[in-house]
Formats: structure tokens, C-alpha cells, sequence
């Protein structure tokens, strides 16, 4: 049977990157093209680097909070700053929130797969098999969820320079001129790009585990910029190819890109690359279903309840499958609640929250971190 | 030291008497019904005391008893301190001496005196070295280990002339008790995981274990696993080269084969032949066999799927010599793969157990001619025939057993999941097989270094093997105190290291 | 605990296995569609036409075709090929879509390829080709030389690709091409005579309807212009002013040139509305056929000289034939959104218009490469 698991797991510099950077390429770059082009045409490219930076900016905020208390997770923090009880509130707030991103972005994939792959399967099945493994990961900890992202990353380099085949019957022209329309459209195409960044603000939870706390800010732009990387080639690639009417008329350009290669031995990446997708996807919602556990038992102040957390999660998602009919329009509805939520949690609470924790600080002198 | 006595010593005196005759009628009493339970009688010439030895007559080497102890003792002058036998051990405890009659060793009473001497006079029925049967080597040396534990740490030792390699003795089993040897470099190996191995071996409560085997079940981190977590090897090179990684051998005598551990995913695939030859050719075989490793698993489950869900995959002329070699078969893929890959593991577990000569016949006939008829009556397709040839092939590349069976055996699972979901299930079992490797643990260092976590450093020695010149450092994986071979080490001065 | 997960997951491992696998097709109960056509029959009944191969060795046709007349819709018209099928018919691996010419001449017949594109089983790959001819005389022929026409009518548009008489128009391509404001589509165009052959490039308008054609050598310009050509371009000139000589019956004078690489360079310039197109062709040959004396050593630039003549004529011809009937299949459309884009914006609607008032200026430079071992 297992050994004693370490009372404190670590994660390494680039498991963090990784983890961070798994949790922001989610669903976002399927859809991302088509968003992008119905607000700023051929120049979102653009916007995607300008909502890069925005990015960058909020998490900085959030390691510098972190860094005063470097042991301490983020209900830990709440507690010290804002006592127990409105502590527990943020906590619950905070539980709820990766809850339901779990579940969107659970059944968002396999919504996909389904539409692409199974469509007469039922979702419950799909859901009991890929909760197995889930199941598997965290409960063996942090250390197993970083090793994850990490070997998850690498097995996936291949995928982006699959997406480069298309470049071949593509249109460079689309892209000019730039900013054909101005500024303007840009600016308004950064709300867009900037919840393709949603997933820093998990460094709140990841900072305590970090071996070399003082990489963790070169960390968390580094996985920013990956993610951005990435956006990127997808958009460009997806520009160039298709036409601006064209892109419209698809819900899932990237997936549609994909249907073109066709090298002798092989046909219908799309179908490949879809599978493959879902490991990609996968680091997402095992890292909310994650946070949801630790905070949870943190609530209930009884680390030992962990497992049987997990249990009762994993059922309640089951359930969920089970019962509900997860339509188009229904995910469309909770991603937009989400992404609100999200933008709210991730760009402007750690700005607020940092000038509140340096006042605080500074009038009420604190004791040495824990 | 002792870790349970043989239970052989009811509530009898625990000190043997001064009485000779007492003695070995106390003895007598308990060795029965055992015929081969020896007793001889004679006077010592120098001193003119009466003496006994005792020994089980099968266990004994009859030569070193008869020459170096009773002639001397019985016709030379010679006292009991000068008998010309290397081990002469002093007891006054029955537990002990009982123990040592019933290990080979005879013991000598003088009358008169209390304690007897245990003289090691073993000798037993054993083979000679030869060649080992699973891992052979074209280049390498051709000595096995045999099943005796003695001889195997001498062959080691041959390979390591060093002060630092301890040999540390356990016994285990509470009737058949056999003695576990630790081999490890003590200033190299990681002293946690030496303690975590000791503590295992102690726990264990067993009536007696029969081969190593049964000795990794025990102390292995997850039984459930198909994954082997220790390595089983029957080649003094291997153990020693993986001592001088940092890894601990552990040999149990009575049999042929060392367990080595910590391990990781990666050991599985070298074998002591790609340090032989020339790197970029090992480096190509190296890759061979992850490659087969894939193929293996997947090829089979891969082929369900294509045809049953996502045949849009397979370029178009393909698809249709399939589709005119499926038309004939009744049954669907599932099945069709099934009945192949189980026929096929049939085949291959008849084989070990036929002689030689037969053996080959009974390949060719089932390989070739079986193989061609059901092709012909329509049963399978020849596609399913080059598809579980080419996964048995590739199985049989793996260069250690455990590994290669696991392969085969993980295989059907991964079939059923591509017959109920197509290239999605693939997927999933992929996820499976991964997150299983992820979370498993060899005495608590991770399995699925060095690619989980990634270690960049080990992946000299992985898919590639790099020029020895470069590999300076030892696996990280088993988390050695020294890094850097090839140094010295700092508290003791001597020659000769490595 | 443990062995409690352990059980709750086997269970329900298995009982997602009871029900059974629900998507699964196997291939040898597929009908794979390899080749559908759509056409207009002498009643004016739109038709659907479908060739699928036979897996069963023993059958004595080796494909199957099912004509549907008047179907409600293409998904619907599945359904009714699945009464007549013995298979379940499936659209993954269709290689041509043949539209016949009587169905070109009514605008919008590309949204019924809707299902097509919308499902994500069918592949979009699949060729689009003009036919000339009844859509029934190709589905129904049966060539000695291959059994499945699908399959000959798939390799013919691919081996005319690569030798650039054709376009290679596939689904992905003129879903793109109709939804572009800067370009007018373009497919295939294959005939049967006694057996099936490519016929060049039809050209559409922006509904769909058929305009005109190109030949095989304007085709294989027209790919210059495009900058889509691929291994092999042949070009032949009639060579008269070249031979100084008298004219010979029958084996006329003809200079045949290779092309190794070509290079197109478009400049648009626009003066209020007025466009102006500078078209720039580099080409890189060398001369494969000449059935004439001639001196080639010190009169290649003479010969440089007619080929450019000979190509620019051609292409100029090409340009005014696609102005005249307002269509636009290079996209100058597109370069000009490129670089003009207020320019752009004022006319994008009635592009087809306005560039039939545009002015095409083309030069052409060869150089020749060798003239093969002959000299």
C-alpha cells in the first residue's frame, strides 16, 4: 500500500507554469476566432496581446499578496485579514465559483466530443468514464495534478504545429490592412480576449506549494505567455484561412480548420486532435474540482474529510449529467454568468485586495508570516 | 540477526548441559523421525575428551567434515581451535544451535563443556553457473545467478570492489527461513528509502517465501498495479550496475533471481546490452521498444476502433481492402480481435511449458498454417492476423518479462474500451494508463520519472542512450546522496572505486 | 475505503457497458458514399446521384449507384438511400461532388450542401466538378480500366491538378470562395465523350450560376495568376514567326515550354473608383518541344522575347474574357481590400461591376533554362 504521503507536497517551478497555463487553455481557443472576428474583424489579433498584458498586470497583483504570507492558502489569508466569518463567506464564494466551473467546463467538453465524435452516446457515460481517472489524480494530491500538467504539456506540442498545416492554402492578405478600422474595435475586442486568460487566479492556491518561491511571479508570466502563444496561432491561423464572412458561420472554427489537412496515410485530424483535446481540456476541470475539495474541507476545518468530499463531488457531477439536459443554450448562459464572475475574481479582486492587505498591514503591524 | 526463530524448540532447556550423553539425547529427541539426523561419536587424541558432532548427513559437506575435522581432531594432535575450518562459531543456546544443524552446519560437543562449536560444513545439492535463461545478452557476460545466496553476492562482489558495498543480512519467514540479503553503496543510496525497505522486510509475517517473487508482492507499493515495481533480473551485471545507480539489490537465497528497487518506468526498457555496443545503434533499439511498448497496447484496441466507429481516419484505398477482407467474417471486430489476441497468448503459454524439439513444430503449424486456414475459412481477416502478430512481436521486445506481460495484459482492457467508444475510449484508457504511472510510487520515489515528473537530466539514458562519457551524473530518480559518479568518497580514503 | 471505491467503480464501469456501444458503425455494414452527384433531369426534377463500392468479392458489379429524383432535401434524401441501400449509408469519405450543368444554371443550388458542411461526420475535402454532360452518363459507366468511377473520376481531378489544367476546388475552398466579397468561384470541369476527361475550369458567378469556361492552357495561366500551380505546367506556342521558312502541312510549328517555378507579383493602385492592376509574371523554363529548325544559340532572347509575347497576349485574353462577364476568380478583389481599403469599402458591393471598368497591365519575363539535351 501506499507510504506515508508527505504532510506538505511540493510542485516545481515548471509543474506550476504548467498547471497554470493548463488551466487557462480550456474551451476559450475553439471559440475564440469566431468571438474575436464578429467584434474586431481581422485586427483581434491585436486585442489578444493587449488582453496578454492585462493578464499580466493581475497576476503580478496576486503574487505580491501572496508573497506577504508565503505559507498560507487564500481562506488562510481571509481569515487574517477579514476574521473568520466573512473569511468563511469568501471561501464558500470562492467554493461555488470553481463548482460551477467545473461543471461548465466538464460538460462543455464533452458536449464537443459528443456533437463530434459520440452522438448517440449518452452523456452519463461519458461522464463515469473520464471521472475515473479524475478521481484518481487528486486524490493522490498536488504533486500527481502537477506532474500531470506538466507531462500533459509536452505530449501536446504536437498539436499546435498540426495547426500550422493549414497555413499553406491560406490568405496572408485577410490580414491587411492593419487596424482597418481603427482603434476603437480592438479596445472593444480586449473584453473578449481577456477571459481567454482566466485561470492565473489559481496561483492563490498553487503559491503555497511552490518549492522556489521567488520564481513565482518570472512563473506565472511565463504561463501567461504561453497561453498567449498560443491564442495567438490559433486566431492568426484561423484568420488567414478563412474569410471573415466565413468564420461567422462557424461555431467551432479551429475544429473545421482541421478537417482540411489531408496527408496520405491519415485523414480527419480533427477526430485526432479532438481526442487529444480532452487531455488538454482535462488539467482544467481536475484543477477546479481540486480547489473546490481543499477549500471545502478547509471550511469544515477537517483535512481527513477530503476523500469523502471527493466521493460526494464526483456523484453530485454524475447526477448532474444524469438529469439535466446540457443544451447549447444553457452552457452559453452559465459561460456568460462565469466569465463575469471570473473577470470580477481574477483582474479585479486581487487589485482590491492588495491595496486593502498593504493598508491593512501598515495599520495594524502585523506578526512575522506563519 | 534472527528475526523468528525456527519453531522448532518447544519448552526444552535453552543451554545445553555439560553431559555429553545428555545432550545428545535432547537432540536425538528432537530430530526424531529425521533419518538423516547424524550423530558421531570420538575421542579427541590430544586431549582425550569425549566429543560428538552432529549434523543432517544431506546438508553436510561430507569431504570438509572428514578431513578438516574429525581426522584432525581424531588422529592429529591438533585442538579444537586449530580444526582447519574457516567459520567456527561458539553457542551456548540450543535456539541457535538447532538452527544452525537444520541451515547444513554440524556442531561439535565436548564433554564437559557447555558450549558447543557450530562449524560451517555446508554443502548442498546446487548448480553451476550458467547461462541465465530470460536475459540474455550478446555481449555481456554469460553468468546467472544460482540459488545459493553466497555465490550470488560473490558475484556481485566481483563487479564492485568496494568497501562501501554493504551487505546487509534479514531472514524472513517464520518456517522456511530465508535469508534476504540488502546490497546498496552506502555513501550513494538515499538512507530514507534503505529504512522504508527495511521496515517492509521486517513487517513481513509469512510462513516461509519460496522464491522472490513472493518476496516483491510483499513489499511492493501497490499490488494492484500490472506494473512490475521492482526489477527482477538473473544477471550479476545488471544488479551491480544498478547498485552504482543508487539502487538497493536484494538477494533471497534459494533463488536465482534479485529484485532491485527503487525503480522507475524507464529500467524496464534497458537492458545491459546497449551499454555494449555502439550508442547511436543502442539509441535506435532503444526507441524500438518504446515504440513496441505503444504498439503493443494500442494497435489492437486502435484497429477496433477505426473499424467499428471512426473508419474516416483511413485513407480511402486502405479502406476499401479492408472493408472487402471484413466483408467475409461474421463476426464484428470485437470479437474477431478478441478470439485472435486470446489464441494467440494460448499459443504463447503452451510454448514454455513445451520440450525444445516440439516446440518449434508446434510454432510453425500454429503460426503459419493455423493462422493461413482461418484466414481461408473465413473466421478472421488477414488484417487481424498481421495486426496480432505485429503486437505479439512487439511484446516480445520488451526486454524484462514482468513488463512485457503487464503490456499484454493491459492490452484487452484497452480493447473493450475502443469497442464501446471508438478513438474516445482510446483516449480515456490513455488517460488511465497515464495518471496510473503518474501516482504510483517505488519506495516512495515516482514511478514515471523521468517524463512524470520530467526530469531532463535522466533523459540521457531513456528513448536515447547518450555517450557514456556524458552521463556523469546518477538517476535522480532514486534519489542518491552522491550525484556525480565516478567521485571518491570524501570520509574514507581508498583505491580502486568504480 | 479503498476497496469500497474499488467496487463502486467496477460496478458502474460495468453497467455502463450493459446498454451496449451506441455509435458504432462498422465498416463493412457502411455503404461509403465515394462520389455524389447533383442534376436537373428533362422533367426538371432536381436529382441526387450516389456510387458506393461493393465489399462483397463475389458480387458481380463492383459498385453501387442510387439516383433519388426529387428529394425533399440531402438529409432526407439520406434516409431514402438507406431503403434501397443494403448498407447504412455514410458521407465520410465522399472523394467528388459533380454538379451538373443544367443545375448551374439556377442561383443558390450550394445551400443544399448544407448538411454537409453542418454534421461533422461528412468530410469536407471532397472535389467539386462541373460536368458537361448528364450527370447519369458518368454514374452510370462503367470503365474497363477501373472499377469504381468514383475512384477514376477522384484520380483524374487529382493527376489534372498536378499537371495544373484543373482547379483544385474542394468544399472547404468554395464554401470560402462564396462567402468572400474579393473573389467569384471557380470548379472543375470534366465531359464524356467515350470515356470521362477534364474539360479546364468552369467559372461561376457569385450565385452559382455557370458563366463561361477556361480551357486547359488558360487554366494552367489562370494558376499563375493564382500562384497555385503545382509540379508540372506545360505550355505550347504556335511557332510560325519564329520560323523563318516555308510553312509545313500538317506538323506545325510548335515551341513547347516547361515551367519550372513562376513567381506573380499584383500591384493595385486606385484613382477615384478607376482600378488599375500591374500584374507581374516571372517564369523560369525550359523549352521541352520544338518541331522546327531553329538557332537557339544566339537567339534566346528572341525566343524570351516571343514567349512573353505569346503568355501576356494569352493572359490578357483571359482577364478580358472574365471583365466581360463580371467575374473576378483570381480575387483581385481581395488585393484590393488589402491595400485600398476606403477604396474598397465604397464599392465592395457591386464588385463584379466595377471591375469590369478596371485596367489590366501585364508583363511577362522568362528566362529560358536550357533547351533540353537537344540543342
Amino acid at each position: 500500500m501506499n507510504t506515508k504521503t508527505k504532510t506538505k507536497q511540493q510542485i516545481t517551478f515548471m509543474q506550476y507554469v504548467f498547471l497554470i497555463h493548463g488551466m487557462q487553455v480550456g474551451i476559450g481557443f475553439l471559440t475564440l476566432p469566431r468571438e474575436l472576428s464578429l467584434i474586431a474583424g481581422t485586427d483581434g489579433w491585436i486585442s489578444i496581446i493587449i488582453g496578454w498584458l492585462s493578464a499580466v498586470i493581475a497576476s503580478i497583483f496576486i503574487i505580491q499578496i501572496m508573497k506577504k504570507h508565503p505559507d498560507a492558502t487564500l481562506p488562510d489569508l481571509f481569515k487574517i485579514y477579514f476574521g473568520t466569518w466573512i473569511g468563511k463567506l469568501g471561501t464558500m464564494f470562492v467554493v461555488l465559483y470553481f463548482m460551477s466551473v467545473s461543471f461548465l467546463i466538464l460538460f462543455s467538453a464533452l458536449t464537443i466530443i459528443k456533437v463530434w465524435l459520440l452522438p448517440k452516446t449518452p452523456l452519463v457515460i461519458l461522464t463515469v468514464l473520464i471521472l475515473i481517472p479524475t478521481y484518481q489524480l487528486i486524490r493522490y494530491g498536488i504533486r500527481s495534478l502537477g506532474r500531470y500538467a506538466e507531462i500533459i504539456f509536452y505530449i501536446s506540442i504536437w498539436m499546435i504545429v498540426v495547426l500550422t498545416i493549414p497555413l499553406n492554402d491560406s490568405h496572408w492578405h485577410y490580414l491587411r490592412p492593419v487596424l482597418k478600422e481603427g482603434w476603437y474595435p480592438v479596445l472593444l475586442g480586449v473584453r473578449t480576449t481577456i477571459f481567454s486568460y482566466l485561470g492565473f487566479e489559481i496561483a492563490f492556491w498553487m503559491y503555497p506549494y511552490l518549492k522556489s518561491k521567488q520564481l513565482a511571479t518570472r512563473g506565472i508570466i511565463l504561463a501567461n505567455t504561453l497561453t498567449m502563444t498560443i491564442n495567438l496561432i490559433v486566431t492568426i491561423v484561423c484568420f488567414v484561412f478563412f474569410s471573415q464572412q466565413e468564420i461567422v458561420k462557424y461555431n467551432w472554427p479551429t475544429l473545421s480548420l482541421l478537417k482540411v489537412i489531408e496527408p496520405n496515410f491519415l485523414n480527419r485530424w480533427d477526430v485526432i486532435f479532438l481526442s487529444s483535446y480532452v487531455l488538454i481540456i482535462s488539467v482544467t476541470w481536475i484543477i477546479s474540482i481540486f480547489i473546490v475539495i481543499q477549500n471545502t474541507s478547509n471550511l469544515i476545518g477537517n483535512p481527513k474529510l477530503e476523500p469523502y468530499l471527493l466521493i460526494i463531488f464526483i456523484v453530485l457531477l454524475i447526477t448532474a449529467a444524469a438529469f439535466i439536459v446540457w443544451t447549447q443554450s444553457r452552457l452559453t448562459r452559465l459561460t456568460d454568468m462565469l466569465t463575469s464572475c471570473g473577470l470580477i475574481l481574477s483582474y479585479a479582486f486581487p487589485v482590491v485586495l492588495w491595496m486593502y492587505t498593504t493598508l491593512f498591514d501598515r495599520i495594524f503591524p502585523r506578526r512575522t508570516s506563519s | 540477526m534472527p528475526i523468528s526463530n525456527n519453531g522448532s524448540n518447544p519448552q526444552g532447556p535453552t543451554k545445553p548441559s555439560t553431559t555429553l550423553t545428555e545432550n545428545i539425547q535432547y537432540a536425538q529427541s528432537l530430530f526424531q523421525d529425521s533419518q538423516d539426523f547424524m550423530v558421531r561419536q570420538f575421542t579427541i587424541q590430544l586431549t582425550g575428551e569425549q566429543a560428538a558432532i552432529l549434523f543432517l548427513s544431506n546438508l553436510t559437506d561430507k569431504n570438509a567434515l572428514n578431513n578438516n575435522v574429525l581426522y584432525p581432531l581424531m588422529y592429529e594432535k591438533s585442538v579444537l581451535s586449530a580444526v582447519a575450518i574457516s567459520h567456527v562459531k561458539k553457542s551456548a543456546s540450543w535456539d541457535e544451535i538447532i538452527s544452525a544443524i537444520l541451515l547444513g552446519s554440524s556442531v561439535l560437543f565436548i564433554d564437559k563443556k557447555y558450549d558447543a562449536s557450530i562449524l560451517d560444513t555446508q554443502g548442498w545439492p546446487q548448480r553451476s553457473i550458467s547461462d541465465p535463461q530470460l536475459e540474455a545478452s550478446l555481449k555481456g557476460g554469460h553468468q546467472g545467478f544460482v540459488e545459493t545466496g553466497s555465490q550470488n553476492i560473490a558475484l556481485i562482489r566481483r563487479f564492485i570492489p568496494n568497501l562501501e558495498l554493504k551487505v546487509k543480512e534479514m531472514k524472513v519467514g517464520q518456517r522456511g527461513s530465508a535469508t534476504v540479503t540488502l546490497l546498496y553503496l552506502e555513501d550513494v543510496i538515499d538512507p530514507g528509502i534503505l529504512t522504508e525497505l527495511e521496515e517492509r522486510i521486517q513487517n513481513i509475517q509469512v510462513d516461509a517465501i519460496l522464491n522472490t517473487g513472493e518476496l516483491e508482492e510483499y513489499i511492493e507499493d501497490n499490488t494492484f498495479s500490472p506494473f512490475p515495481q521492482f526489477i527482477a533480473t538473473e544477471r550479476p551485471d545488471a544488479a551491480a550496475s544498478h547498485i552504482l545507480q543508487g539502487r538497493v539489490a536484494i538477494i533471497v537465497d534459494r533463488s536465482p533471481i534479485a529484485l532491485i528497487g527503487p525503480t522507475t518506468f524507464n529500467s524496464f526498457f534497458q537492458s545491459v546490452d546497449d551499454y555494449s555496443s555502439r550508442w547511436i545503434v543502442s539509441s535506435f533499439i532503444r526507441s524500438l521498444r518504446f515504440l513496441a511498448f505503444f504498439i503493443a497496447i494500442f494497435l489492437p484496441a486502435l484497429y477496433i476502433a477505426l473499424i467499428s466507429y471512426n473508419y474516416v481516419i483511413i485513407p480511402i484505398n486502405l479502406i476499401l481492402s479492408i472493408g472487402a477482407s471484413r466483408e467475409r467474417v461474421p463476426f464484428p471486430p470485437f470479437i474477431e480481435a478478441i478470439l485472435m489476441e486470446i489464441t494467440l497468448e494460448m499459443l504463447r503459454e503452451a510454448g514454455i511449458r513445451l520440450p525444445a524439439p516440439i516446440g518449434q513444430t508446434v510454432g510453425i503449424v500454429g503460426g503459419i498454417v493455423i493462422g493461413q486456414a482461418a484466414v481461408q475459412a473465413g473466421i478472421v481477416s488477414n488484417i487481424m492476423v498481421i495486426i496480432v502478430a505485429a503486437t505479439a512481436i512487439s511484446s516480445f521486445i520488451i526486454p524484462s518479462y514482468d513488463m512485457g506481460a503487464a503490456i499484454r495484459f493491459i492490452r484487452f482492457p484497452m480493447m473493450i474500451l475502443a469497442s464501446l467508444f471508438g478513438i474516445f475510449g482510446i483516449t480515456i484508457g490513455f488517460m488511465m494508463l497515464m495518471v496510473h504511472l503518474i501516482t504510483l510510487d517505488s519506495l516512495g520515489t515516482p514511478y514515471g520519472s523521468p517524463y512524470s515528473p520530467v526530469r531532463f537530466s535522466d533523459w540521457k539514458d531513456s528513448v536515447i542512450r547518450l555517450p557514456l562519457w556524458l552521463m556523469k551524473k546518477r538517476p535522480v530518480s532514486s534519489n542518491p546522496q552522491q550525484l556525480e559518479r565516478q567521485t571518491p568518497s570524501p570520509t574514507k580514503a581508498e583505491k580502486g572505486d568504480s | 475505503m479503498r476497496k469500497l471505491m474499488c467496487k463502486i467503480i467496477m460496478v458502474m464501469v460495468l453497467l455502463s457497458m450493459l446498454p451496449g456501444c451506441y455509435d458504432h458503425m462498422y465498416l463493412e455494414d457502411a455503404t461509403l458514399i465515394l462520389m455524389v452527384g447533383l442534376d436537373v433531369n428533362k422533367d426538371n426534377h432536381l436529382v441526387v446521384y450516389s456510387s458506393s463500392p461493393v465489399f462483397n468479392k463475389d458480387a458481380k458489379k463492383k459498385s453501387d449507384e442510387f439516383e433519388d429524383v426529387s428529394p425533399y432535401s440531402l438529409r432526407r434524401n439520406r434516409n431514402n438511400f438507406d431503403a434501397l441501400s443494403s448498407g447504412i449509408p455514410t458521407g465520410g469519405k465522399v472523394q467528388t461532388i459533380l454538379i451538373g450543368k443544367r443545375l448551374l444554371e439556377y442561383p443558390g443550388w450550394f445551400a443544399t450542401l448544407d448538411y454537409l458542411f453542418r454534421t461533422a461526420e461528412p468530410t469536407v475535402t471532397a472535389r467539386i466538378c462541373a460536368a458537361e454532360v448528364p450527370l447519369s452518363d458518368i454514374f452510370y459507366f462503367y470503365p474497363e480500366n477501373e472499377p469504381l468511377v468514383a475512384l477514376y473520376v477522384s484520380k483524374l481531378i487529382r493527376t489534372s491538378n498536378r499537371r495544373n489544367i484543373t482547379v483544385d476546388t474542394t468544399m472547404q475552398r468554395l464554401h470560402r470562395q462564396f462567402n468572400e466579397e474579393g473573389i467569384t468561384p471557380y470548379i472543375s470541369l470534366i465531359n464524356k465523350d467515350k470515356d470521362i476527361e477534364i474539360r479546364g475550369t468552369a467559372l461561376l458567378d457569385k450565385e452559382g450560376r455557370f458563366v463561361t469556361q477556361l480551357g486547359l492552357q488558360e487554366t494552367i495561366l489562370f494558376r499563375f495568376l493564382l500562384e497555385e500551380n503545382k509540379d508540372i505546367a506545360t505550355l505550347t506556342f504556335p511557332a510560325q514567326e519564329l520560323h523563318s521558312g516555308e510553312q509545313i502541312p500538317f506538323i506545325n510549328q510548335k515551341l513547347s515550354i516547361d515551367v519550372v517555378k513562376s513567381k506573380t507579383k499584383i500591384k493595385t493602385s486606385a484613382n477615384n473608383g478607376k482600378f488599375t492592376f500591374h500584374i507581374d509574371l516571372n517564369i523560369d523554363a525550359s523549352v521541352t518541344e520544338r518541331t522546327f529548325p531553329f538557332q537557339m544559340k544566339n537567339q534566346q532572347p528572341k525566343v524570351q522575347r516571343f514567349i512573353n509575347e505569346q503568355i501576356k497576349q494569352q493572359i490578357e485574353e483571359i482577364l478580358k474574357k472574365t471583365q466581360t462577364h463580371h467575374l473576378d476568380p483570381v480575387g483581385f478583389g481581395m488585393h484590393v481590400r488589402a491595400d485600398h481599403y476606403r477604396a474598397w469599402k465604397k464599392i465592395k458591393d457591386r464588385w463584379p461591376e466595377a471591375i469590369s471598368d478596371a485596367e489590366f497591365h501585364v508583363t511577362v519575363h522568362t528566362k529560358i533554362l536550357g533547351s533540353g539535351v537537344l540543342q
